[in-house]
């Protein structure tokens, strides 16, 4: 067995210089996560004294640190006040108040999970995030573009725009990960309709975008009606294909009429 | 590895696995009120705080807490009594494996700015399963040590 | 009664709370090696080879063990009498694996680390066969799980292995054919009930090490010490005085911890090195490698008069015992025998069907044993059958249930795994539980339905259930009751307290009958050396069966502390009288403090010990009738409960806070069967639900409102009039609640869990046609 090593850098430049020392080195965030896969850590460099977990009012919007945890976001009066608190409602739910304690917006992200609720919520946001090494991008760019093990996610830019949004997810028990969970949001001639859990990572329906900017009667009810036809369905433990298309519908169109109203 | 931290208030250093759970280096050192339920970070039974915050042991790494302040219900025999009798009034108390961890959540419930109602209560302790009450008689007793505190 | 219906608080509840070490893993020896075993990743092969060299090279390995190095002894892990009614049909370890997560092999070593790196590194050759996926298809399959010569049953059960068939089982009552060719109305319907997990929050684990004796002792999360040490002695090929074994406090059982799990693996290891082991099973290990609830198939018939008088019942099921045989005949026959004597009015009933293999996670105990698949059938049916017929489902139940003073003949034919015993029924509060019931959840205001709101509907749902109270004729349980110096006892019981509070209960009715405060009473359980027999905690016996056993130990301590008082104090001890406190004669009296304190120092020194031993002779049932209202959303299919009522007949509760806790307890467990608990194979047998992130039970929000009542009731037979209470709270969620739907939606799902797949695609199909 190899030695093991875990570091605990006190910043972001001293985390990033130790991944250049030792390749292969794995980052922990919540930690929630990494010691569920079944590989073998041999060099982990831990970011919770990298002081990354902040929740702040930036110059270009609302800024959360890579180590912010689900349960900030839960009760952070700053995201609770961004678009209708969607962040927030995204989290809230999952698991319970010692999990959302220890995972963190950098985790989830890097993890690019299918089931996230927060990724679908920051992508109906226009979110960027900011990368050690990448610089910042937009995050439907981050998760089109191959990850770098390398580097570091510092944190996400919240873009300091008024967007009337809405939260609907289903799950099994209260606490269990979504069937499916969607995040739409609007703001003068803008819409994004986020649909994740499908169970593939959230997406955005240009075709429910559109029903919902073109408006009028039954809008929402188109916007449903236009995801469950667009986007693509998968099996899994918690719902079948089939299931999850029929619900899209009912969620996307009941997240619309809210924003909506 | 070494790690130094505070654990229920004294400076304490330990040799650990670099790789260990938090939950395996406490019950390895005796602290055997922490429990081991689900290893997935989803029952609750091994909260302890972690400066403060209520935390899935079995999900963080004991390195972690090098530098940091641990609680675990070893660290609160009064608190523990208190809501374990809470718990016996009621009969809510059966096999006892969930209560530890139930207990710790409390304690940083009680923390938590804002006055505890029912919805907060159910939402704060969510996290904390049990399989043998059924729920109903706990927060009975809850509510009753809640109201009952000076 | 002082002691007894006083909700006193349990005796162990705030040293656990206080995290005070309690728990099997809390106890077991520091230095004990860490058993680990390798598990198959297929559902179904032949072990062509396994090479441990260069894990037992590793250092801190202590012993590498395979099917090749253990006694080749067929056993059955189903903790149950002797001999057992389950097959024997299992080895230690076995050239064949049958389950994903069956053991292939198993290492010792000191460290946890040291045991994961020695599995890594053991390299076995699978020769991969053909799995049996589907219980439907499992009689008659190419593939036979158990052709090993040595597989048997102990006596007839059904047995036939090479047709995959564990037990089967036929019994009728009258001409069930002919009565539902006359009958008027006919109600023919096919149900499923799924694999439960019990998921106890402590996992299984024992820990085993050679006393100085070099006896081997055993501390284990079990609920039945004897039979892990008859059953460990069997397998291991000693004898039973060689073993020790002792419960301490047990982190949930609810029938999971009613077979024998690490225990034989343990044992071995440690005959073999000399050294103390200890197996702790990881959730995943929980969810691959122990039992589930046995998954049914039941198809039922009803036949009735049109004004609701049932004729007949047919209930032909068949059942899924998985890999091995475990409670396979007795779990198929409780679904019968604690359902069909609920409606004893009918002129014919049939129940038969059988249990088979699958290369499946085991089926075992659980909680309800049989019943709770019974109860889902036999009452979705009536509720069908009053749909039918256009009449209130409550009316149906009143038409047509068990008395008191009646009786059914089919407690005398079925029992569990034998013949029953006949009964007559001396309590029954149905009709109390059925009033009451319904005036709590409004009944008369709600049937069926009424809109909740753009897109929701909710609607009332209702059943009746029964359950027994041990097993009549098999169950068997003793106590001791022990004086000390200044007055206190010592009761030393053999039940074993699975967290259900029976310690208590137990010290209670010993209080009780002595006349004395319950907390004069210290109480030491579960131990096979130093306290008395007991079958175990199962079948709902404890209160029941044990609780007699103490009665009978304090009337007899009674006795002998008058008539040593009397010899005190010089007087007939027929004159003398105990009041709790002192021995009373005509002249005068002596405190118990006294009397006990003589007794072993001063006069007429002895021991005072007594013992009662109570053998099950009638198995009387709790009954309850219990209501819910469900709220259904029509664009997802998600059902919400809002509200559940149960009302429960338990005879006299002991301690009525223990009472209602186990009833709600239950009710969440079946209320998780209900909707959410699913156990799910993928297509090639593997596990797909094996972590608490896939397996959902339900939390604390997701529990309704729960109101839990015990209606005045007094059971001739029981010791204070007491029957059982710790499975009848969960046979009703699953009736009750599709009920619940089918009255709000019109929409019937007639396999479980209720998920709101099955219910929106099922609303969705009703809409097109
Ligand atoms: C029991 C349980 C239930 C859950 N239920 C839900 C649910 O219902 N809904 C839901 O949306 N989610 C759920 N999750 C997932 C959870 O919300 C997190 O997304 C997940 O735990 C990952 O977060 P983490 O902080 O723990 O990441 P980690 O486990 O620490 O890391 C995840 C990955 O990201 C990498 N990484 C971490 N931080 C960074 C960084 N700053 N820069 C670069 N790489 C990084 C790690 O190396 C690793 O590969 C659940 C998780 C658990 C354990
Ligand atoms: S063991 Fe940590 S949450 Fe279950
Ligand atoms: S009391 Fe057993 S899990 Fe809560």
């Amino acid at each position: 067995m190899a030695e093991q090593q875990y570091f605990k850098p006190r910043s972001v430049d001293e985390a990033s210089a130790l991944l250049g020392d030792h390749p292969g080195a794995v980052i922990i965030g919540g930690g929630a996560y990494v010691r569920l896969g079944s590989r073998k850590i041999t060099t982990a460099v831990d970011l919770f004294d990298a002081g990354l977990d902040y929740v702040r009012a930036g110059a270009d919007g609302l800024e959360l640190g890579a180590m912010a945890t689900f349960r900030m976001l839960e009760t952070d009066s700053l995201v609770n006040g961004y678009a209708d608190g969607v962040v927030s409602r995204s989290v809230e739910r999952i698991v319970g108040v010692q999990m959302r304690n220890i995972t963190t917006v950098g985790g989830t992200l890097y993890g690019r999970y299918g089931f996230s609720n927060l990724i679908t919520a920051l992508l109906a946001l226009d979110a960027e995030v900011a990368l050690h090494r990448a610089g910042r991008m937009p995050l439907e760019r981050f998760f089109t573009t191959k990850p770098d093990p390398g580097d570091i996610l510092t944190g996400v830019i919240l873009p300091d725009l008024p967007w009337r949004a809405a939260w609907r997810d289903l799950t099994r028990t209260v606490n269990d990960y979504a069937v499916l969970n969607t995040a739409v949001a609007v703001r003068e001639g803008q819409a994004r309709v986020v649909v994740g859990a499908r169970p593939g990572r959230g997406v955005r329906c240009a075709e429910a975008e559109a029903a919902l900017l073109a408006g009028g009667e039954g809008a929402a009810d188109k916007a449903g009606r236009a995801a469950a036809a667009e986007l693509e369905f998968g099996d899994d433990v918690r719902a079948s294909a089939a299931y999850r298309r029929e619900l899209c519908g009912t969620l996307v169109a009941r997240a619309a009429r809210e924003v909506l109203s | 590895m070494k790690i130094t931290f505070a654990l229920n208030g004294r400076e304490t250093t330990w040799e650990i696995e670099p790789v260990e759970t938090l939950l395996e280096a406490l019950r390895r050192h005796g602290l055997t009120g922490v429990k081991q339920g689900c290893d997935t970070a989803s029952c609750g039974v091994c909260t302890v705080l972690l400066d403060g915050k209520p935390v899935p042991s079995c999900a963080v790494p004991a390195a972690r807490v090098d530098g940091h302040a641990v609680l675990t219900v070893e660290g609160v025999p009064e608190k523990a009594r208190a809501v374990g009798e809470a718990l016996a009034a009621e009969g809510a108390d059966q096999c006892g494996y969930c209560a530890p961890g139930l207990v710790m959540s409390l304690v940083a419930m009680e923390q938590e700015p804002g006055p505890p109602d029912e919805d907060k209560i159910a939402s704060y302790l969510a996290g904390n399963l049990c399989r043998c009450s059924g729920y109903a008689s706990q927060s009975r007793a809850i509510k009753k040590y809640l109201g009952g505190k000076p | 009664m002082n002691e007894v219906g006083k909700s006193l608080p349990k005796i162990d509840g705030v040293g656990l709370a206080m995290g005070r070490p309690a728990f099997t893993d809390d106890l077991a020896p520091r230095e004990a090696l860490v058993v680990r075993a390798l598990r198959s990743p297929h559902p179904f092969a032949r072990l062509k080879s396994i090479d441990t060299a260069a894990a037992e090279a590793m250092p801190g390995v202590a012993c590498v063990l395979t099917w090749k190095d253990v006694p080749r002894i067929a056993v059955t892990r189903a903790g149950q009498g002797h001999p057992e009614p389950s097959p024997r049909d299992r080895f230690i370890l076995d050239e064949y694996v049958r389950h994903v997560g069956d053991e292939v092999a198993v290492v010792a070593a000191d460290t946890a680390a040291t045991a994961a790196a020695a599995l890594d590194v053991l390299a076995v050759e699978y020769e991969v066969l053909d799995p049996v996926l589907d219980f439907e298809q499992a009689d008659g399959h190419a593939s036979v799980l158990h052709p090993e010569p040595e597989a048997h049953e102990n006596f007839p059960i059904g047995f036939e292995p090479q047709r995959n068939i564990a037990s089967a089982y036929e019994m009728h009552v009258g001409d069930v054919d002919k009565v539902v060719a006359e009958s008027e109305v006919v109600v023919r319907r096919t149900y499923y009930t799924q694999a439960q997990q019990h998921v106890a929050l402590e996992p299984m684990v024992c820990a085993t090490w050679l006393d100085l004796h070099g006896r081997l002792n055993v501390v284990t999360s079990t609920q039945t010490p004897w039979h892990v040490r008859r059953i460990m002695a069997r397998a291991l090929d000693m004898p039973v005085s060689e073993i020790r074994v002792n419960k301490p406090r047990i982190g949930g059982g609810f029938g999971g911890k009613q077979m024998i799990h690490g225990e034989l693996l343990c044992g071995l290891v440690t005959r073999r090195t000399g050294k103390a082991a200890k197996m702790v099973y990881s959730r995943r290990e929980v969810f691959t490698a122990t039992n589930t609830r046995h998954p049914m198939r039941m198809e039922i018939t009803l036949a009735a008069h049109p004004d609701g008088r049932l004729r007949a019942i047919d209930m032909q099921a068949l059942s899924d015992t998985g890999a091995y045989g475990e409670h396979a005949l007795t779990v198929f026959m409780v679904a019968g025998a604690k359902t069909l004597p609920l409606y004893n009015k009918v002129e014919a009933v049939r129940f038969g069907g059988k249990t088979v293999y699958t290369n499946h996670a085991p089926g075992g105990a659980y909680r309800g044993y049989g019943a709770i698949q019974g109860n889902y059938a036999l009452e979705s049916a009536l509720a069908e059958l009053a749909d039918e017929l256009d009449l209130d489902p409550v009316e149906l139940r009143r038409l047509n249930m068990i008395a008191e003073g009646e009786t059914s003949p089919i407690f005398a034919i079925m029992g569990e795994g034998t013949e029953g015993v006949a009964q007559t029924i001396d309590s029954c509060k149905l009709p109390e539980c059925i009033d009451r019931g319904m005036e709590l959840i409004g009944w008369n205001d709600k049937f069926p339905r009424r809109e909740a709101g753009p897109d929701r509907v909710r609607g009332v749902g209702m059943a009746l259930a029964m359950q027994g109270s041990g097993i009549p004729a098999i169950d068997m349980a003793a106590a001791t009751l022990k004086l000390n110096d200044f007055g206190s006892f010592n009761l030393l019981i053999g039940a074993t307290d699975l967290g259900t509070g029976s310690d208590t209960i137990l010290a209670q009715i010993a209080a009780e009958a002595l006349g004395v405060a319950t907390d004069i009473i210290k109480v030491y359980s579960s131990d096979t050396d130093r306290t008395p027999f007991d079958t175990g905690a199962y079948a709902s016996s404890t209160t029941y069966v044990s609780g007699h056993a103490v009665r009978k130990a304090a009337e007899k301590m009674k006795a002998e502390l008058i008539a040593e008082g009397a010899a005190m104090l010089g007087c007939d001890p027929q004159a003398a009288v105990f009041d709790g406190r002192e021995v009373r004669g005509p002249g005068g009296a002596i405190s118990l403090e006294d009397l006990s304190t003589r007794l072993l120092y001063s006069r007429n020194q002895k021991q005072l010990c007594t013992t009662g031993s109570h053998l099950c002779e009638k198995s009387p049932p709790p009954y309850m009738a219990a209501f819910a209202e469900v709220e259904v959303d029509l664009g997802t299919g998600k059902v919400d409960l809002i509200d559940y009522v149960a009302v429960v007949d338990c005879g006299q509760a002991i301690n009525p806070n223990l009472a209602r806790v186990q009833v709600e307890g239950g009710l969440v467990q079946g209320i998780g069967m209900a909707l959410t608990e699913d156990v799910r194979y993928g297509k090639r047998g593997a596990l797909l639900t094996r972590d608490m992130m896939t397996y959902k039970i339900p939390a604390r929000q997701d529990v309704p409102r729960i109101t839990v009542e015990l209606v005045d009731s007094h059971e001739p037979s029981g010791p204070f009039g007491a029957k059982s209470v710790g499975e009848i709270g969960i046979d009703t969620p699953p009736a009750v609640i599709a009920n619940a739907v089918f009255n709000a939606t019109g929409v019937r799902v007639r396999d479980l869990p209720l998920t709101p797949e099955k219910v929106l695609m099922a609303l969705r199909r009703t809409q097109e046609s």
